[in-house]
Formats: structure tokens, sequence, C-alpha cells
């Protein structure tokens, strides 16, 4: 089963001024596979996550591009077609689990009831899937936790329940957009394991967003680095870590690893997508940044770095070079 | 392998050369989202028109009119022409000039009655809920109790009983919206009581009247005036109640209420002028005080 | 093996014995009462430390473990139930209201959220202004320049005064708010999780200015986080903190490398670290912490960790537990610190 984006593109608008947020983003997912999607603040990934879902707020349009899943392109299905997908087919894990659940329902009720509405099963039936959707993500005595409304429950078990929701119908592709962020430490590496482990159950691939190179390091296979609303590296994860070509990532492995500086950070705020310069949109704040190399006059595209390794960046052996300092 | 320019020194941020309040901010202000409103949509535009030509003459009406406004002639009841627009009424009046002429007692009844309803009603829920206590508490219930009376019989009932004095008027309509104003403080102080900031101004040393003064007010005005033009709307219409009920002001004065009552009696003889057109004027000044109220409520909403 | 008072805190670091610490808490407890009900929530419960000039402690706790709460009190932003609280040497726990405000300019706080510490109505400057209105008594021409010298210090454009704060970035209204928290001089600054609601890089950047400031200023920190690695790097003293009380308070070092409270043991071993090499799985990183946490409503008579500890024995749910002290700058929650196995650290 193949998860798959081609060139998607989100705009928003507000107040006739146009927005670009995601800018001809591919990537794909296969099964069974962990793919991370990293990057600053504002560079996009949220915006992403949400248009893998069609679920862009009001002001947002898809204007370009496809999401494929197992061959359907989600972005041409009306909204009502695309509910049979999103629960069954494609589930989102959001960061604020709370958010996500209904606070005058019990938790068991509601998920029993995404199960019911995608596969028609009887009550019976799907009280026993919710049940075992809460076992699977780790929660202790899910007979007695199934009648839990959401305020009884304490934010590691609410992420939980949430995940259990966005499982249960065992979809093909789980989407977590910061899933584990807000959590305590001790909370989130067991929620993390918890979700993998159903997902590999499963058979379902999982996208991880996040900010946190703790969290990809120890769960994702392959990574996707975003900026500016684009992908400007992907690699498998050891790779990234170990010789990072984009200055985006690399700024972001130095902001997280110990005892290191901030030689290689990115300056300034994140680019503005109503005014995007010519050439590589990265140039007014990227401390490799040559005009020899063309950064100012022609944007740049992904190209070959390794092994499955692409970058998009016309210094990326010198970025490399340098980096290596940085990562030992 | 040279970099091209020297690194920072990692405190500098380059933003971007901050020119435009509003480009920086990335979200529209107040301010540019109701003129972006106005400029966009028309009913907005058809109620700032309304209230505007309704305050226009509040101030300028009895001078423009073509006639006296309460001198009785004995051109009784004619009905509209090229010399009387809205015809005339029994007591041989131009209604055109009273209909003109009215707002200046409606709008100016309805503006400080609006204003000191604000006041009063802002201070007390602002100081009772900021500070609390058993007074705080008393004075809230205190406003609750006054507004669970209904409101027109009530002032029907105090303007009898004090008589009909054009300050009297205010003072009732005043004291009937008061409680709005108090809850609408104390929801906006109860919002903000317990936010980050005012934990640091506390912090900073400042006293409490101050937090309450220069930190919560500032952020309670926008609800504030968005029920201001609301209250506004509300107050023609029980002055013009009022005082079609013989309880507010009193004929020959000219006011849209007493007007329509007055005229009431014609109808059954056809007589339909001195009714209509008063009730057109003072339907139309509310529903544009009430269409400025919407646009500044939907531009609150999306300001958050 | 209880000790009488333990040292509770850090020894000076550097500095003379003589100068007297910035900050002194002794059992510092606080109980909040619920409505309509006889029960108390226990936030914080005998809580002690001790914080000289140029040093930084770092609070380190999950959700729950009254690390917050510690950090209002200390400010008297919340009034203490119990317990003292010294300010150079001074005792500010039963301060009334007009003394209070004359001592809150030698301590200040950052919070977690800018752009929720900052009104959003009016402007960045006016407000980091207030605290020089309240306490320096300079013209207005005078506050206005003494602004723009702290944007300055903090690096922050001094255009940024005359904006309101939902102009800036996230990164850059936390500089300002430490702006504001420098303007009126102060020696302790409580922050507290000042970088969890900023991204990496703009998280790296106010940790800098922090560094160079305490540098500059011998301020004292009280570092509030849930972030290990980040207290690591930062804080020279760590307190581990659970259900409201320390469990564990050392060196940086000595906390790190060698825990000694099983909660300080679980807490570091859940870590995720950044380096795909040192991947571990379920079974590696070992289920360390199991069960239940206690309510702070119902707090057990005996350790509060012991419902979820895999060393806990009859003693440990019969006795209430008391700080012991192991060394001359650790001390442990704990009667059995000395005895269990230490866990084997990662290679760095």
């Amino acid at each position: 089963m193949l998860f798959e984006v081609s060139d998607l593109c989100v705009e928003y608008r507000s107040l006739d001024e146009i927005s670009r947020a995601v800018n001809g983003v591919s990537l794909w997912v296969a099964s069974g596979e962990v793919v991370g999607i990293v990057g600053e603040s504002g560079c996009g990934k949220s915006t992403l996550a949400l248009a893998l879902l069609g679920l862009t707020r009001r002001n947002a349009r898809i204007t370009a591009g496809s999401v494929r899943l197992a061959g359907t392109d989600l972005t041409s299905q009306t909204d009502k077609q695309l509910r049979q997908f999103r629960g069954r087919r494609i589930g989102l894990i959001t960061q604020n689990a709370r958010s996500s659940l209904n606070p005058t329902v019990r938790i068991g009720k509601q998920i029993a009831t995404v199960y019911a509405t995608h596969t028609g099963a009887s009550r019976a039936d799907a009280k026993k899937a919710a049940i075992a959707a809460l076992r699977l993500v780790g929660i202790n005595d899910p007979e007695r936790r199934y009648e839990a409304y959401p305020h009884e429950l304490s934010g590691g078990m609410a992420q939980r329940a949430v995940i259990a929701m966005a499982t249960v119908c065992r979809p093909d592709v789980v989407v977590a957009d910061e899933a584990t962020s807000r959590l305590d430490v001790t909370i989130q590496a067991q929620i993390l394991d918890d979700l993998q482990h159903a997902v590999q159950e499963v058979g379902s691939s999982l996208v991880l967003i996040t900010q946190d190179l703790g969290v990809i390091a120890n769960y994702a296979d392959r990574l996707y680095v975003m900026n500016a609303g684009e992908i400007v590296e992907t690699a498998p994860t050891a790779r990234l870590f170990e010789a990072p070509g984009h200055p985006a990532s690399v700024s972001l492995l130095e902001s997280q690893l110990e005892e290191s500086g901030a030689e290689f950070r990115l300056r300034g705020l994140p680019v503005d997508g109503r005014n995007l310069p010519e050439g590589c949109w990265l140039q007014a704040r990227c401390p490799f940044a040559d005009d020899k190399a063309g950064c100012r006059t022609v944007h740049p595209e992904l190209s070959r770095a390794g092994e499955e390794h692409q970058v998009r960046c016309h210094r990326t052996s010198v970025v490399i070079g340098r980096a290596a300092e940085l990562t030992r | 392998m040279a970099l091209a320019e020297p690194l920072p020194t990692g405190e500098e941020q380059q933003g971007p050369p901050i020119a435009d309040r509003e480009v920086i901010l990335g979200y529209p202000t107040l301010r540019s989202h109701i003129l972006h409103k106005v400029k966009r949509e028309t009913l907005p535009k058809v109620g700032l028109l309304i209230v505007a030509a309704t305050i226009f003459l509040a101030i300028f009406g009895p001078i423009i009119a073509p006639f006296n406004t309460t001198a009785a002639t004995n051109l009784v009841n004619k009905a509209p022409s090229a010399a009387h627009w809205f015809g005339t009424d029994a007591s041989g009046l131009d209604i055109f000039s009273r209909v003109i002429a009215a707002p200046r007692i409606d709008v100016s009844i309805a503006l400080l009655a609006t204003a000191l309803a604000l006041i009063v009603g802002s201070a007390i829920g602002l100081f009772a809920t900021f500070y609390g206590g058993w007074l705080g508490a008393l004075a809230i219930r205190a406003t609750d109790t006054l507004q669970a009376f209904p409101a027109l019989i009530l002032a029907i009932i105090v303007v009898v009983l004090t008589g009909h004095g054009i300050g009297n008027i205010i003072v009732v309509i005043a004291v009937l919206n008061m409680p709005l104003y108090a809850r609408l403080m104390r929801s906006e102080v109860l919002r903000m009581r317990d936010r980050a900031f005012v934990e640091a101004a506390r912090a900073s040393g400042l006293s409490d009247l101050s937090i309450a003064w220069r930190q919560v007010l500032p952020n309670a005005t926008g609800a504030v005036v968005a029920q201001m033009s609301v209250t506004i709307g509300w107050a023609v219409l029980a002055t013009a109640g009022l005082s079609f009920l013989g309880a507010g002001v009193l004929p020959p004065t000219p006011e849209w209420g007493s007007m329509i009552s007055s005229g009431s009696s014609g109808i059954i003889l056809g007589q339909w002028w001195p009714s209509v057109f008063p009730g057109i004027a003072m339907a139309l000044t509310v529903f544009g005080f009430a269409v400025v109220a919407d646009t500044i409520q939907t531009a609150l909403g999306r300001e958050g | 093996m209880t000790a009488s008072p333990p040292a509770a805190g850090p020894p000076t670091k550097g500095n003379p014995t003589s100068q007297a610490p910035v900050l002194e808490v002794r059992n510092l407890s606080k109980q909040f009462a619920i409505r309509n009900s006889r029960k108390l929530v226990h936030a914080c419960d005998d809580v002690s430390l001790t914080l000289y000039r140029g040093q930084t402690l770092g609070l380190i706790g999950e959700s729950g473990s009254g690390k917050t709460t510690v950090g209002r009190c200390v400010l008297r932003l919340i009034d203490p139930t119990s317990g003292s609280i010294s300010l150079d040497s001074q005792d500010i726990t039963k301060a009334g209201k007009k003394e209070l405000q004359r001592l809150r300019r030698h301590m200040q706080i950052v919070f977690q959220e800018p752009a929720e510490s900052f009104n959003p109505v009016l402007t960045v400057g006016s407000q980091i202004e207030l605290s020089l209105k309240v306490f320096s008594g300079l013209s207005q021409a005078a506050r206005r320049r003494r602004v723009n010298d702290l944007l300055d210090r903090v690096g922050v454009p001094s255009v940024a005064a005359g904006l309101l704060p939902g102009a800036l970035p996230a990164g850059v209204l936390q500089k300002c708010s430490i702006a504001r928290a420098l303007a009126s001089e102060p020696r302790l600054l409580v922050l507290d999780e000042p970088t969890s609601a900023l991204a990496p890089e703009a998280e790296a950047d106010v940790l800098g200015l922090l560094s160079k400031l305490q540098q500059d200023d011998g301020l004292a920190y009280l570092f509030i986080s849930h972030d290990l690695s980040l207290v690591r790097s930062f804080c020279d003293f760590v307190a581990v903190m659970y259900l409201g009380q320390i469990v564990e308070l050392g060196q940086k070092a000595d906390v790190y490398t060698s825990p000694r409270h099983p909660y300080t043991q679980a807490l570091l071993a859940a870590v995720l670290h950044p380096d795909p090499r040192q991947r571990l799985t379920r079974q590696g990183r070992g289920a360390e912490l199991t069960g239940e946490i206690p309510s702070p409503i119902d707090l057990p008579t005996g350790c509060y960790l012991a419902s979820r500890c895999k060393y806990v024995t009859g003693r440990c749910t019969a006795e209430r537990q008391e700080l012991i002290q192991i060394d001359a700058s650790t001390v442990v929650r704990c009667w059995r610190a000395g005895d269990l196995p230490a866990t084997e650290k990662r290679p760095e």
C-alpha cells in the first residue's frame, strides 16, 4: 500500500493576500514504514498534515498536486467521499488530544462510533473493537476505561485514547502531528512505543511530524526536512544525522545537539509566504549562501547527494563538509 | 570554501525592515478589519451611512427643517404633497420637519443614557470582580436582580412616579442597561484575571488598581464598543416606546414615538402618514446601529 | 539514616562562603483548597533549597510535580501555606503588600508563553517601561532610553518597543520578556519553562542570552523545566521533583551521571536522544515506572513513588520519606539510595 504525495501546493488567502504555505511537496511512505517530517515552526508541516486529509482551514486551498492512497487521488474527492477515507484509511493525531475528544461523550463510545461508522459493525462488535484498540495503545484495564469521560483521564491517557481512535479501523496511514510534544518525558517514550507497536500490528504506515529530533532519531526510518513549504532534504535517518546536506537541516541539528554553538543557525525569521524571492528562498538567512553558486538567482531543485539522499541546495557538498564538524 | 558573509553572533535577529505595522502583524488589526469590511461589503456601508445621517440630523435637524415643528397651524391632516413631503398631522405640523428634528431628542437621550450605563456599569463590573470580596459579590447580585425586571414596565413605572423630564428618561434607561455592562466587564475580567500578563504586571510591582485600569480595561474596549451600538439602538426604541405610551417625551416636542402614538388614531380614517414616516425613520435608525454593532462584533470575532 | 535538616542546597560554587545566599527556601509547603470539599491539593511539600549569586538551580519534574508552584511561591505570587522564603537574608514569607511591592524589584519572572505574558493591546515598550515606572523614578525620556538600552542588551531591534506583542515572533518576544524582567535590576530570576514554547533555534538563542546575562550581572536563576537535556546543559545544580517533593538535589554532573533516586533514574532513562545510533527498543529502555501515579489530593503515607517503584519494600510504604544527605552537595529522598544498583549510563 503506497501513500504518495506529488507536487502538493496549498495556499492561504487572507484579505486579498495569498500566502503560499506548501509549495510543491512530494513524498511517499511505504506500508509498514515510519517516516518523519521535520522543520522549524512556520515551515508548513502542520498545513501539510491537514492537507493530507483534506482538512485545511476555510481560507486555505489545495491549488495543485495530488495525494494518492493506493492509487486513489484524495484531492479530487468531494468532502463526502473523503469522509469515507478519514478514520478508515487515513488517520490523524494532533498535538492537543483534548480538543480531539468530545468532552460530553465517554471515550469508549467515541472510539466505538468511529469504528461502527466505517465498518457498519453492530454495537457489541464496535465495543469489542474499541476495547481492543485501547489495550493496543497501552491503556491498562480497558474495559473500565471504556466508560471514562475525557476529563477523567490524564494528559497521557487522553493522548492514548486519541491514538486508539485513530487506529481502531486499522487505517493504511497514520499521520501524527506533534502527537507527543506536550507530554511528560516518561509518558512520551511509552506512547511512542505504543503507537509504533499499534501501527506495526496493523501494518499501517506512520508519518511523524515533529520538531523533536529525539523522537525521529528513535522512531523514524526515513526523514523529510521541510522549509518554507518545500521539501529541502530527504534521507534515511542515520544518513541525515551523519551527513546533512541542507543548511536548514544543519540548523535544526545544531540547535538540538548538546554543547553546540550557533554557527550554522539560520538567521532571522522564516520567509514570508506572500513574498517569495528569486532564487533560493533561504538566501537571506543562510550562512552558506553564495552568489557564485546561484543562490540568489536560481531556485534549487532536489538533486542526489547519496543513496536515497536528495537535497535542494546549490551548496550541498560544502554543507556536508562543514557539518561533519558538528556531527563528529 | 569561504562563506559569503560573516556568521551572526547568534543574538541579532535581522527581520524584514519594519515599514508597515500591518505587514509585520501578519494579521489585521481591529481597525483595519472594520475598514476592510466597510470597503468590501454593502451592509456595513449602509449601516455606517445611517448612523452618520442620524447624528447629522441630531445636530442639524431642527435647523434645516423647512417648517416650524411646534407651532400649530390650520393645515390639518394634509396628505403628502409637494409642499409637505410627509404631509401634516392633526395639529397642522409638517411631519417631514418633525421627523428630521426628532433625532435630536432621541439620539441625545440614547447617547447620554448609553454613556451613563457604560461608565457606571463598567466601573461596577470591573471593581466588583477584580477586587471581589463580599461587597463585590453584593454589587453583582444587585445588578443581576435589576436585570431580572421587565425593562419597559419598570421604566414606565419610574417615569410615571418621578415625572416626565428628559433627565428622568435618561437615568431610567441608563439604570436599566447598567447590568449589561457590569456583566460584560465581569466576564472580561474573569477571562483575563489569570492570564500571565496580569501576573507579570503584579510581579512588576503594579498595584491592583493600576492593573485593573491599565491592563484589564484596554482589553475589554472592543466588546464594550460592540455593546454600545446595541444599547444606543435599544435606547432609541425605549424612548419611542415610552413616549408612545405617554410616559416619555410629551407632545408637542418632536419625537418619533409620540408621533407614532398621536398619529395612530388617524389610521382608521385612512391617514397613514403621521405614523408611518416616523415609524420608518425609527426602524432605519435602529437597524443602522444594529448593523454597525454587528460589524464590530464580527471583526472582533475574527481577531480572537 | 535520616539527617537533621540537610544542607538544603548547593554550597557556593567558587563564591566566597561569607556571601549570603540570594534565595533561601526552607520547608516550603503549599496546599490548595478545593471548592465545596474539605480535601486539599498538595501542590508542594517540604521544599528546601538555597541559591547563590551567579548560580543556576534547575527544578525538573513532570506535570503535577509542583515545580511551577514553587516558582510562584518564591515570588509571592502565591502565598505559601507554611515554610519560609528569604531573599538576600530578608524573610519575605510574611511581608505585607506594601513591603512586597518594594521587594519585587529584586526578583522577577519569565513565563513560558511569551504571547501570554504580554498584554495584547499595549505596546511592548510600554510594558517594559512599567517596571521602570514603579521602581526607578526616572523621567519619561530617561525611561524610554532605558527601554531601548534593555532591548539592545537582549538583542532585539529597538523598533520592537513600538509594536504590539502580536507582531513579534515568539523568540523575539521572549527576549523582550527577559528585557522586562531585567528592568528592575533583579538579583533573582525565576525562569518558568522559558523556552518550552519556542522553536529549537529561538530556544538556543534565548539560552545563549541568559547565559551571557548571568555572566555579566551575576544573576541567580531558578530554572524550572521538564526538559532534562536542556537542564543538563544549562544548570549548575539540579533538583528533581515528584508530586510536590524534592526527591533528589545535587550537582548537575552527579545527578545526571549517577542518579540515586529511582524516579530520577526512570526519568533519565526515558529521554530520547537525538542520535539514531543509540536507538533503544522498548525492551532496551526497560519499563522503569509502571502503575498509576497517585493523586495529589490523596497522597499515600509513605513514599509517593511506592506504587510504581521496582525497588519498593514494606518500609517504603509505611514510613514517610525524608531527605537524606549523601554527600556534601547531594540529598536524596530514598532510604535505599545507598544500596540500589547504579544505572548503566549510555556512552555520550
